[in-house]
C-alpha cells in the first residue's frame, strides 16, 4: 500500500518532476561559487523541500480528497508520504556525495577533509532534514499547504535563525571567542560518537515526527 | 443488504451549523435524490458517510460496512461537484494512479467508457469542459464494478443536453441489480424525472424520507381569489402566499374539502414543495 | 408492444404503463408467455423512475396479467378471458350502483338517469 501510496504522490507532481534535475546543476554551482562543505546539506534540504510538493499539489487540486475516496487509510496516506520523503532524503545524500568531488575539483574554496569528516556531515544532514521535518510534516498534515506554509516553513527557518544567531551571538561574548573551535575540536576527537548521536536523534525525531502526523491527520475534517 | 446506507442519529457541530441528529435509509436497488437547499447540510452528510469529515455522534453504515472501514471503498463511487484530480493528468495519467487502489479495476471497460463519452485519453484534465470532467469521474467509477455511487451535485453547471445524457448514464448504471445511487442536488427537475425515493434536509434535520410519489402525491397546489380561503384552512396551508388578487399555497391533499369550487388544484413538483417549505419557514 | 406517456395528462406514470400494457394484453398483440423487459431495463428505455415501473408490474401481476418467474423474467400471462370479463361487469355494477345513488341525491329520476347513460356512453369511445 505504501508503495502505491508513493507512486500516487510522485504521479500527482506530474509538474514538478521535471524539475527535480536542476536541484543538483544549482547545489554544484553553489559549491562552485560558495563552499563546498554545504553541498551535501543543501542537496538534502532541497530533496527535503521537493518531498513537499505532494502537499503543495494536493491543495490546488483538491487531491487529499481524492485519497479519502480510495480505499486507503488516512495513516497510509502519511506513511506514504513520509516513504517518499525518506527515499528523497537518500536521493539527496548521493546526489550531494557525487558532486562533492565534482566540486572539489573547481571550487574557488577547497575542502579536504578526511573520510569521518564526510560521515559526520552527512550525519548532520540527516539531523537537519529530521529537524526540518518535524517542524513541517505535521503541521502541513494538519492545516493543508496554504495555511502550513507559514507555521512549517518560516518558522523553522526562524528557529534556525535565531539559534545560529544565538550561537554567533555567545562566541562573540568576551572568553567565548574559541567556543567554535573548541566544539569543533572535540567533535574531531569524537566523530564517529558525534555522527551516531545526531543520525540517532534524527530517526528519534522522524519517529515524532510521523506520529504526530498520523495523530493529527486522522483527526482532521476536510 | 437490504439498505445501501443507513445512517442513526448523526451528529456533527461546526461553527455556524449543526447536523443534529439525523436518521434515515437508502434502499438498495434504487435512485435516491438527496435535496435541500445550500447549506442545508447535504454536502457535510455525504462527507461524513466518506469518513471525509469525522462524526461527532451517531453510527454510519454504508454497504454493510462502517463508514470508517476504507475497504468500503473499493464498492464505492464518489463524484463531487467535480472529480479530484491532478490537473495535469490526462485519462491514461488518472487510470495509471488508481488503478493499483482497486482490485477489481477494469481497463478493458475503462476504454470502452472512454470512447463511449468521447473523451480524449490525452488530454489534460484542466483542458476539459465541465460536463467531460463529470464523464470522466463516471467512467472512472464505472470502471471498478461500485455498486454505490455517491454523487454530490453531480448535474448542476452542465447544460440540459448534457444533464440529460447523466441522467441516461445514471439509468443505464442502474440496469444491475444490486447499485444504488444516492444523489444531492438542487435542481429538483432531474430527479422529477429519475429519483424512487427522497430525502429531504432543511437547517440539519430531516423533512422527508421517504418514496418520491409518495411526497409529490401528498401535496397540491391550491390558488384562489381573495375570500375563497376559509378560515379554518389557514393553518393547513404551507408557504401561504396572499397578494392584492388573492391567495396561493400548498396543502395536503386530504384538506382540499372545504374550498370553494372556484379555487384552482394542481399537482405539485419538488421544487414547489422546497419553495413553499421554505417560504415561511414551515415544516412538513 | 407499444407504450407512449403522456406527462402532463395527470394520470399517474405507472398506471399509463399499466393500462396500455393490459391493453396490449387483451388485444393480443402481447401473445401469453412473451418475456417483458426487465423493471429495470424497462425504466432506463422509458426513461422513468425504477420504481414507476416496479409498481405497474406489481399491479399487473396481482391482477392476473403478468408473472415473474425469479431469476428469469415477467411473463404475460395466459388470459382468461372470461374472468376478465367477469371481473369488469363487478366494477361496472358498482360503479353503476354508486351512480345510481349519487343521482337520486341530485333528485333525478329514473327518466333522467336512462338519458344521463346514454349521453355519458355516447362521449366515452
Amino acid at each position: 500500500m505504501i508503495r502505491k501510496m508513493i507512486a500516487l504522490d510522485w504521479r500527482a507532481m506530474k509538474v514538478y518532476q521535471i524539475r527535480f534535475p536542476i536541484l543538483p546543476v544549482f547545489v554544484f554551482v553553489f559549491g562552485w561559487l560558495y563552499t563546498p562543505l554545504l553541498v551535501i546539506p543543501l542537496c538534502v534540504i532541497f530533496c527535503l523541500s521537493f518531498s513537499i510538493n505532494p502537499f503543495a499539489v494536493e491543495e490546488k487540486g483538491e487531491l487529499n480528497k481524492l485519497y479519502l475516496t480510495l480505499p486507503v487509510k488516512r495513516k497510509e496516506v502519511v506513511a506514504g508520504r513520509f516513504a517518499l520523503s525518506l527515499i528523497l532524503l537518500f536521493c539527496g545524500m548521493v546526489m550531494g556525495i557525487a558532486i562533492l568531488p565534482l566540486v572539489n575539483l573547481v571550487a574557488l574554496s577547497k575542502w579536504y577533509l578526511s573520510l569521518e569528516w564526510y560521515l559526520t556531515i552527512m550525519a548532520l544532514s540527516v539531523l537537519l532534514y529530521a529537524v526540518f521535518n518535524l517542524f513541517m510534516f505535521p503541521v502541513l498534515f494538519r492545516l493543508g499547504y496554504q495555511k502550513g506554509k507559514f507555521w512549517g516553513f518560516y518558522l523553522p527557518i526562524g528557529f534556525f535563525g535565531i539559534m545560529f544567531g544565538g550561537f554567533s551571538g555567545i562566541s562573540m561574548l568576551p572568553g567565548n571567542e574559541r567556543l567554535a573551535l573548541n566544539f569543533l575540536e572535540y567533535a574531531s576527537k569524537n566523530l564517529l560518537f558525534i555522527s551516531g548521536g545526531m543520525v540517532a536523534l534524527g530517526a528519534g525525531l522522524l519517529v515524532l515526527s510521523y506520529a504526530i502526523s498520523v495523530k493529527v491527520y486522522s483527526k482532521r475534517d476536510f | 443488504m437490504n439498505n445501501a446506507i443507513e445512517i442513526k442519529n448523526l451528529s456533527k457541530r461546526y461553527k455556524n451549523f449543526l447536523l443534529d441528529g439525523i436518521s434515515f435509509s437508502v434502499p438498495s436497488g434504487y435512485i435516491c435524490g438527496f435535496i435541500g437547499q445550500n447549506g442545508a447540510g447535504k454536502t457535510t452528510t455525504m462527507k461524513l458517510m466518506l469518513n471525509m469529515a469525522l462524526k461527532d455522534s451517531g453510527e454510519i453504515e454504508v454497504l454493510g460496512k462502517s463508514g470508517d472501514d476504507e475497504s468500503l471503498k473499493e464498492e464505492l463511487g464518489v463524484l463531487f461537484d467535480q472529480p479530484y484530480f491532478q490537473e495535469d493528468w490526462n485519462p491514461i495519467d488518472i487510470e495509471r494512479a488508481v488503478k493499483p487502489f482497486y482490485r477489481q479495476w477494469d481497463s478493458k471497460a475503462y476504454h470502452q467508457y472512454l470512447a463511449k463519452f468521447s473523451l480524449d485519453p490525452k488530454q489534460k484534465f484542466k483542458a476539459m469542459s465541465r460536463g467531460m470532467k463529470m464523464k470522466l469521474g463516471m467512467a472512472v467509477t464505472l470502471s471498478h464494478d461500485a455498486k454505490l455511487l455517491l454523487l454530490d451535485e453531480p448535474t448542476s453547471g452542465l447544460d440540459p443536453v448534457m444533464r440529460d445524457e447523466m441522467l441516461d448514464v445514471f439509468r443505464d448504471y442502474l440496469v444491475e441489480e444490486d447499485r444504488t445511487i444516492f444523489f444531492s442536488t438542487h435542481i429538483t427537475s432531474d430527479l422529477e424525472k429519475i429519483a424512487d425515493y427522497i430525502i429531504y434536509i432543511q437547517d440539519g434535520r430531516i423533512v422527508y424520507s421517504g418514496l418520491k410519489d409518495e411526497l409529490t402525491e401528498k401535496y397540491c397546489l391550491i390558488r384562489g381569489g381573495e375570500g375563497d380561503l376559509p378560515q379554518d384552512k389557514r393553518k393547513s396551508m404551507i408557504g401561504l402566499r396572499e397578494h392584492t388578487a388573492g391567495f396561493e399555497g400548498m396543502i395536503e391533499v386530504t384538506e382540499t374539502g372545504g374550498f370553494p369550487p372556484e379555487v384552482v388544484i394542481e399537482t405539485v413538483t419538488l421544487e414547489d414543495i422546497m419553495v413553499h417549505m421554505s417560504r415561511n419557514g414551515e415544516t412538513l | 408492444m407499444r407504450i407512449v406517456l403522456a406527462y402532463q395528462s395527470g394520470v399517474p406514470i405507472y398506471e399509463q404503463i399499466k393500462e396500455q400494457i393490459k391493453a396490449s394484453v387483451l388485444s393480443g398483440e402481447l401473445p401469453e408467455n412473451e418475456l417483458l423487459p426487465s423493471i429495470r431495463q424497462f425504466a432506463r428505455d422509458l426513461k422513468v423512475s425504477v420504481i414507476t415501473t416496479t409498481r405497474a408490474y406489481n399491479d399487473l401481476e396481482l391482477e392476473g396479467y403478468i408473472q415473474t418467474v425469479p431469476g428469469k423474467g415477467c411473463y404475460v400471462k395466459r388470459i382468461n378471458g372470461d374472468l376478465i370479463k367477469a371481473k369488469h361487469l363487478a366494477e361496472t355494477k358498482t360503479a353503476m350502483a354508486t351512480a345510481v345513488r349519487q343521482g337520486k341525491l341530485a333528485g333525478l329520476t329514473t327518466a333522467d338517469l336512462h338519458h344521463l347513460l346514454d349521453e355519458t356512453e355516447g362521449t366515452i369511445k
